[in-house]
């Protein structure tokens, strides 16, 4: 018996059936490699083509993941519908198409990036008709959210807008956790010397000027803004810096290198820093990728003790111009051409150009550079708008259809943003007829505007400034030469 | 007759087979044995100062968490802690710490019945001698009826204690890093210009340097590079005043006893 229970497998006949059967496969298409929705607001719908021969006898179902050990099934049809309720981060979502005949399934995949309404968009920084600060938001989809402050916080901002950046990355202790953790923030400046930072997610109020420091400066400040790894504050102390993402409190200590500073600065991408003017010394300053500030020096041409008022700065690409008016001759106006060529070099002063006295730009009431496309510099005289090209000293008036005459423009800037989708270029122009602002961007070829304007909306007060906050930022994409207007 | 002899031999392969499978495991046979409680190396050391506590103390108390190995005990077993010689100048029983076997203390040196952790108190005394050094007392356990030996790389404590001011262990990479090389004329200056003790638990809680001797780890979550580059720069700011002021009255800039120049 117990031999026989040895050789007993040698007995054994395989019955196996191997005459195999294809299985028709499945194909999906149709599905988009992301999306990007508002939460409580949008509805993901998604109607993706299936192949097989399988007809109606497939089953499917959705899951969204928010790791890989939380999923939920979020659709159990062919086509998905989602009303949008996840907070606001990145999803993968799956759809799994199965034959309800042999078992036999495939997937598919997309990424799902959910936003609140304030995540994404033109931001536009406004004065409203108290002479107050409030900014609007106009959506990728081209609804327009009004009053941001005043919704949020319960009340504008003191005093004129002065300035707004964006703060990619900003450290801050989250008030919910008291860990420290970083966010997309607006950074919000008011002549009335009133700061105010704010989560981009949700508005909460992160800090304020007394908060935002380690001790307190008595300082006027002018601008806040995203460099290339640091987020920095400028005022008339000087630079101030704390880097992107990095865990910290994101509070600010002492501004590095010179001090000094004003409303007049530009961003070049070649130096990842910044060229600016030192309104209480009256040089010409730069900062370094980490926020350091220097004087600029130069051996032929004077940069520092200036007796000049700066109207303005503004790049193109590496190059920064400064416009200069005399002090001891207001007729006289004088463009700096500064050049920057690398990230470890100091920026140099290329050349030094005298305004023609017959030149509109005399009476000009504002500027603004063309930052990538046109080596020309826009200004804006008795409410008409004209071009300086830098490199040949002439200059012309400039026709944007669609531009009504009778509204006064009060806001002229290159906008432009390539870090991710939207990928726009826009010459953008805002203008103010009794209490109501308009805002028109146009295309470009050459710096000029092309055609009608391809984005436009109206709100309420005056336009100070328009910025694009995205979802995404990466210091290594603008090393690479992604860019985006400060 | 055929079925009885298979039955038979079934039975023997199987009690082979049976036998072959038997995995024969040893009683504990260990003597229950004593250890230290601690992460790491690093909390095997204490670096402690009276000058951070109260001027009228004249003793303190460092406790040590210790577990046992073996079975938990029926009843309260007795802990026999001994002073291990040391690297540089030893604790002087009686002097610098009240003597283990002394009647008031001898009794907290017990692990209670039915549990297998226990926290022993060490007195160490201010003697005055710890106004100008610094004294080490090795802590080990001492065998007896209870306790043989346990693990030879958790039977060590070392407490270094003084009654000035002495390096803090986690004045390691990143604090070098910000503030220079340790000096006691320069922790005092950090003291009196701060308000802080500068010692282990500030260092830690409030700057985030743990006693990592490498920049790998050696933050924690309390870490702000942004408030020690502030710290560091209110602090050169403050040297810079204060020597003015030295000099001003002849005294020549801040050095340690040595004659090192304190700098930032």
């Amino acid at each position: 018996m117990f031999l026989a229970s040895v050789f007993i497998t040698s007995c054994y006949l395989d019955k196996g059936n191997y005459d195999y059967t294809p299985v028709s496969d499945i194909e999906i298409t149709g599905i988009e490699t992301s999306y990007l929705k508002v939460s409580a607001i949008d509805t993901l719908k998604i109607d993706p083509v299936v192949k097989s021969d399988y007809g109606d006898n497939l089953e499917y179902r959705w899951v969204i993941f928010e790791s890989p050990v939380k999923a939920d099934t979020i659709g159990r049809e062919k086509n998905l519908e989602y009303f949008v309720t996840k907070g606001v981060g990145s999803y993968s979502i799956f759809l799994y198409a199965k034959s309800k005949t042999n078992g036999y399934f495939v997937h598919q995949s997309t990424s799902l990036t959910v936003g609140t309404l304030f995540t994404r968009g033109h931001y536009i920084l406004k004065e409203d008709s108290s002479g107050n600060t409030d900014m609007d938001l106009l959506l990728d989809d081209g609804r327009l959210v009004s009053n941001i402050l005043l919704n949020t916080q319960g009340s504008t901002l003191s005093g004129k807008p002065r300035s707004m950046g964006i703060l990619y990355g900003k450290q801050f202790v989250d008030p919910d956790s008291l860990t420290k953790v970083s966010a997309h923030c607006l950074g919000i400046i008011t002549y009335n010397k009133k700061i105010s930072v704010l989560r981009a997610s949700d508005m909460r109020k992160l800090y304020d000027h007394s908060s935002m420091f380690f001790d307190e400066p008595n300082d006027t400040p002018y601008k806040l803004l995203t460099g290339l790894w640091c987020n920095l504050y400028l005022s008339d102390n000087g630079t101030y810096s704390s880097y992107v993402g990095d865990q910290g409190t994101g509070k600010l200590g002492f501004p590095s290198g010179e001090p000094g500073g004003s409303d007049f600065w530009a961003v070049s991408p070649s130096l990842a820093g910044m060229v600016y003017w030192d309104e209480t010394k009256s040089r010409i300053l730069w900062s370094n990728y980490n926020g350091v500030a220097n004087a600029l020096t130069d051996a032929v041409n004077p940069t520092s003790n200036l007796n000049f008022n700066c109207l303005f700065m503004g790049n193109y690409k590496g190059v920064v111009y400064c416009l200069f008016r005399d002090k001891a001759n207001q007729a006289r106006l004088v463009l700096y051409r500064i050049t920057t060529s690398s990230m470890s070099a100091p920026p140099k002063v290329n050349k030094v150009v005298e305004i023609a006295a017959t030149s509109k730009m005399h009476g000009a009431t504002m500027f603004a550079s063309n930052q990538y496309t046109a080596d020309i510099i826009y200004f804006v005289n008795n409410n008409k708008l004209y071009y300086y090209d830098a490199v040949n000293n002439t200059e012309y008036e400039i026709t944007a259809a669609g531009l009504p005459a009778n509204e006064t423009i009060t806001f002229v800037s290159n906008r432009q943003y390539n870090v991710a989708t939207p990928n726009f270029d826009y010459l953008t122009i805002g203008t103010y007829l009794s209490g109501t602002y308009k805002l028109y961007m146009y295309n470009m070829i050459g710096g000029q505007p092309n055609g009608s304007p391809v984005r436009t909306t109206s709100g309420t007060g005056k336009i100070k400034e328009t910025h694009y906050l995205g979802t995404s930022f990466s210091d290594f994409d603008l090393l690479m030469g992604k860019r985006y207007s400060r | 007759m055929i079925n009885k002899f298979s039955k038979y031999i079934l039975i023997a392969f199987s009690a082979i087979f049976v036998s072959g499978c038997e995995n024969k495991l040893e009683m504990f046979n260990h003597s229950d044995g004593l250890n230290f409680i601690y992460n790491n190396n690093v909390d095997s050391i204490v670096n402690y100062s009276f000058v951070y506590g109260p001027s009228t103390a004249v003793t303190d108390t460092i406790l040590l968490n210790v577990e046992t190995m073996g079975f938990i005990g029926e009843n309260a077993r007795e802990v026999t802690l001994e002073q291990i010689p040391a690297e540089g100048t030893n604790a002087i029983s009686g002097t610098h710490y009240v003597p283990f076997n002394d009647p008031t203390v001898k009794n907290n040196y017990v692990i209670p019945k039915g549990v297998v952790t226990a926290t022993l108190p060490v007195i160490i005394k201010r003697d005055a001698s710890l106004k100008s050094s610094t004294v080490t007392l090795v802590v080990g356990f001492k065998e007896n009826n209870y306790f043989k030996s346990g693990l030879p790389k958790r039977s060590r404590f070392k407490i270094i204690f003084t009654d000035q001011l002495s390096k803090p262990a986690n004045w390691a990479a990143y604090a070098i890093g910000y503030f220079g090389a340790y000096g006691v004329v320069k922790h005092q200056f950090l003291i009196d210009q701060t308000g802080k003790k500068w010692d282990d638990e500030y260092l830690s809680k409030e700057l985030g340097f743990t006693s990592s001797t490498t920049y790998t780890g050696g933050t924690n979550s309390n870490y702000d590079a942004a408030y020690c580059e502030y710290l560091l720069e209110v602090i050169i700011r403050k040297l810079s005043a204060y020597n003015a002021l030295r000099i001003s009255q002849g005294l020549g800039v801040l050095k340690e006893a040595d004659g090192t120049i304190v700098s930032f």
